[in-house]
């Protein structure tokens, strides 16, 4: 558990700064809007080839209250008018989720 | 004229050249890595090469098996390992439907094929890697023609 409030963690990730607005989608149904900051960073992988490939590692990072409660595999993000899948959320026990993204 | 083996190389190589899964993104011991936004790709390495006299007079015929690594990777959200068998199709009919590689060689086998996935990017990433070795003599004194 943080020592800090979700008042302080949403103000980490305000839009005014680094934070911006995706559309959250629930398989089941239902729409809201979450605050979070967007990362998309190059990185090489390896694939069992002689040489890897390189690709960029879609990230949306926000406080795990502001989420859907059934917030799960399969949900869709619209960010930055595009949109991604949920593949892996990553609560990390402090209030903030780290949400891995599969590019559609 | 260049090294017999280059030869059977480059017939390889414009024999997968254009494939239905693949298309033009054929590379010739590509060294560096592939950007996701030009998967699907066939990339082709010369991997190993034995070889043994066949003849005890001089000037001998070496007998020599050469396995080259032609690898496919492609992305996707959905069927990729439909799509990696798309690739192995179209690679293995290519390859083995010329075992000579045009009279270069004396036969042509594929030994092994190896798959792989990875999810760590934008999009999932599949790779199929299939040998093949082919066999072909030259001279000790010559390794530009068949012999």
């Amino acid at each position: 558990m943080g020592v800090e409030t979700e008042a302080d963690r949403l103000f980490m990730i305000n839009t005014t700064d680094f934070g911006t607005t995706a559309t959250y989608t629930l398989v089941a149904g239902g729409v809201s809007s979450v605050v979070g900051i967007f990362d998309n960073e190059y990185f090489e992988s390896d694939a069992n080839t002689n040489v890897g490939f390189v690709s960029t590692q879609p990230r949306f990072v926000c406080t795990s209250a502001s989420l859907p409660s059934t917030a799960g595999y399969n949900d869709t993000v619209v960010v930055n008018s595009a949109t991604y899948k949920v593949r892996v959320i990553q609560a990390d026990g402090t209030g903030m989720t780290t949400l891995i993204l599969e590019k559609q | 004229m260049s090294h017999l083996r280059k030869q059977i190389r480059d017939r390889i190589i414009a024999n997968v050249s254009n494939l239905t899964s693949t298309g033009s993104r054929v590379y010739q011991t590509r060294l560096y890595p592939v950007a996701s936004v030009s998967l699907p790709t066939l990339l082709v390495y010369t991997v190993s090469e034995t070889s043994e006299p066949e003849t005890m007079s001089r000037p001998r015929k070496i007998i020599r098996r050469v396995d080259f690594a032609l690898e496919g990777m492609v992305n996707g959200t959905s069927g990729l390992d439909d799509s990696l068998d798309a690739i192995a199709k179209d690679v293995e009919e290519a390859i083995l439907a010329d075992p000579t590689c045009n009279a270069l060689a004396k036969d042509t086998v594929l030994t092994g094929t190896e798959i792989d996935y990875n999810a760590s990017g934008e999009q999932p990433v599949g790779s199929v890697k299939m040998t093949f070795q082919v066999t072909y003599r030259t001279t000790e004194t010559e390794s530009e023609s068949p012999a």
